[in-house]
């Protein structure tokens, strides 16, 4: 599988309790999966192993079967396959949202006329298009974060990782915003989303419940 | 693959348009910055200039070589003409008291004078190097006397009055002389010699040397003389205190840029989250802050001359290039730190961004 935890434990110094224990976990290219749980059982700590931000206490983490280490690579198979969705949406907010949208894709390098293309495309996708030439600052939380969804599907990542995109938003701004992220996203992009709501999850393909940091059940709806 | 450069460029300035307000006060504080800073080396420099110049016209680097009893050698005196660093010598010995039939009563003192004394006294450098009688400017009043006009003494023939001179700043008493040019052959009573200023001191010192040769037991006095008091210009210019305020001026600016920098620095973790390097964030934070820092230093330094034009004398081309060269550092200075200003508060990678709620 593409990207697996194999025995994965992790814990924030030699004294401190174990927040992650024993994480066996297998994501295939194109899937979403959602991590729920309660607070402080471990999503934000086990989605940053998957996106290479932490290096698990135990265990390994394999990239199309190849264990990742510390190195270089890993970051810079960071910057260019993975992006990142936030709880409280991060912009630039006195630039429009299509500057905003571009963002990601000119970091990996794009040239600005393409950039703005993809960008533009993919503001439609998460049905803000029309708002392209607006400041961010004058976007609802949820037209914002769907600007910020929209800045990393842009990049056609392999795998975009969410932590609690929804978690600030009212009911019907998180049903448009799940829509986005989970089933307008690009096929071939892998989403896994850490979140509390059961609405959310149950548009992934797999929900994992966390509990007392290792999973418990996983299953499909 | 990661930024390109012009795309960093592009950015930069895009945030630079996007933030006028946050753009503007930073403008306003650079042009603050670097135009108080010229002004001051402006005011200063020419409050100095102008010190300067009414200190060497006081006669300030003039000295005077007297024998006792007169008998000082009239063609070594002359000779000093030409010599680095003195600007004029020449000689004069009194011929006497005479008087006017017009003005009968009345005593003019009489003087024969090396033509280079005339320069020596007369700071306009105006009076006629020809043949005539130079007089005081007193005594050309009370007999109606000037250039053109022939003069007679009681005793004497008739004589062609040249020039009236200008002698208050260096020798007040010549008011009401009268001076007949003569060759520096034979003996005079004193011989004054006008040096540059950075040569005085030690030509008065060598003065008394030049004339032991031919005359004997020469004095050499300072036409002013000085004292702990007596102010000097260059040495008041070397230890300016804003001298070394172009480094305050870029440190405060940057202060300022650093707090700017500190409101946004989420934008700047959002920049990093994306895989932006440091260096990367450097040249953003060039494209955006070089256009500031560079205009800023020209409307500032533009004021700093039209205020001292308007507020005091007009300043000089050496007193304006140095006062460019002190604002000119600082701009400069700042010019290199202003990039990494966002880089340096930047927090917020992604694992920063995870934890940070
Ligand atoms: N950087 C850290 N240092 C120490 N403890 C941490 C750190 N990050 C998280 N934790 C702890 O690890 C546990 C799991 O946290 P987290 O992964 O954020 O859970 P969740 O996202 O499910 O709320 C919590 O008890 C939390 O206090
Ligand atoms: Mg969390």
């Amino acid at each position: 599988m593409p990207l697996t935890l194999h025995r994965v434990s992790h814990r924030y110094g030699a004294a401190m309790p174990w927040v992650v224990r024993g994480v066996d976990l297998e994501v295939g290219d194109g899937e979403s999966v959602a991590l729920m749980g309660p607070s402080g059982s471990g999503k934000t700590t086990l989605l940053s192993i998957l996106g290479l931000l932490t290096h698990p206490t135990e265990g390994e983490v394999l990239l199309d079967g190849e264990a990742v280490s510390k190195s270089r690579t890993a970051s810079e198979l960071r910057t260019t396959q993975f992006s990142w969705v936030f709880q409280t949406a991060n912009a630039l907010l006195r630039r429009t949202a299509l500057d905003n949208a571009s963002l990601q894709l000119l970091a990996r390098g794009a040239l600005p006329e393409a950039a703005r293309r993809t960008a533009i495309m993919e503001l439609d996708r998460v049905g803000v298009g029309h708002l392209a030439s607006r400041p961010a600052r004058l976007l609802s939380g949820g037209e914002l974060q769907r600007v910020c969804i929209a800045r990393a599907l842009a990049a056609a990542p392999r795998w975009i990782l969410a932590d609690e995109p929804t978690g600030q938003l009212d009911r019907a701004t998180t049903i448009e915003v799940g829509k986005a992220l989970i089933e307008q996203r690009p096929i071939g992009t892998a989403v896994i989303i850490a979140t509390h709501d059961p609405e959310v999850a149950s548009r992934c393909s797999r929900i994992i419940r966390l509990i007392d940091s290792a999973i418990v059940i996983e299953n499909s709806p | 693959m990661s930024w390109r450069v012009a795309s960093l460029i592009e950015e930069g300035l895009a945030n630079l348009r996007a933030n006028a307000f946050r753009s503007l006060l930073l403008l306003g504080i650079c042009a603050a910055g670097f135009g108080g800073l010229a002004f001051l080396e402006l005011r200063q420099g020419m409050d100095l200039t102008d010190f300067a110049r009414d200190f060497r016209e006081g006669g300030a680097y003039v000295a005077i070589a007297t024998v006792p009893g007169g008998g000082l050698s009239g063609p070594r005196c002359e000779s000093l003409n030409g010599q680095p660093g003195v600007v004029a010598a020449g000689a004069w010995r009194g011929t006497g008291q005479s008087t006017f039939p017009t003005a009968p009563g009345v005593l003019f003192q009489a003087a024969e004078v090396t033509l280079g004394i005339l320069r020596v006294w007369d700071t306009r450098q105006a009076l006629g190097t020809g043949p005539g009688l130079v007089i005081g400017p007193a005594m050309a009043t009370e007999l109606g006397l000037r250039p053109g006009l022939i003069a007679a003494f009681a005793d004497a023939e008739p004589v062609r009055v040249s020039g009236v001179g200008d002698f208050a700043q260096r020798n007040p008493q010549a008011a009401r002389w009268a001076l007949s040019p003569v060759a520096p052959a034979e003996t005079f009573d004193e011989c004054w010699v006008e040096f540059e200023p950075g040569a005085y001191e030690a030509g008065r010192d060598s003065l008394a040397a030049h004339f032991a040769e031919g005359s004997a037991d020469p004095a050499v006095r300072p036409y002013r003389r000085s004292d702990e008091f007596t102010r000097d210009p260059a040495a008041e210019w070397e230890a300016r205190p804003q001298r070394r305020g172009w480094v305050a001026v870029s440190a405060v600016a940057f202060g300022f840029a650093l707090v700017a920098a500190w409101f946004r620095r989420s934008e700047a973790g959002l920049y990093l989250s994306m895989g932006t390097r440091r260096s990367q964030m450097a040249i953003m934070g060039a494209a955006e802050g070089w256009p500031l820092v560079a205009a800023g230093w020209s409307l500032g330094f533009s004021y700093a001359i039209a205020a001292q034009a308007v507020w005091g004398s007009e300043p000089t081309r050496e007193v304006a290039l140095h006062a460019a060269a002190t604002s000119g550092s600082a701009a400069l200075l700042l010019l290199a730190v202003f990039p990494w200003a966002s880089a340096a508060v930047a927090r917020g990678s992604i694992a920063t961004l995870l934890k940070d709620r």
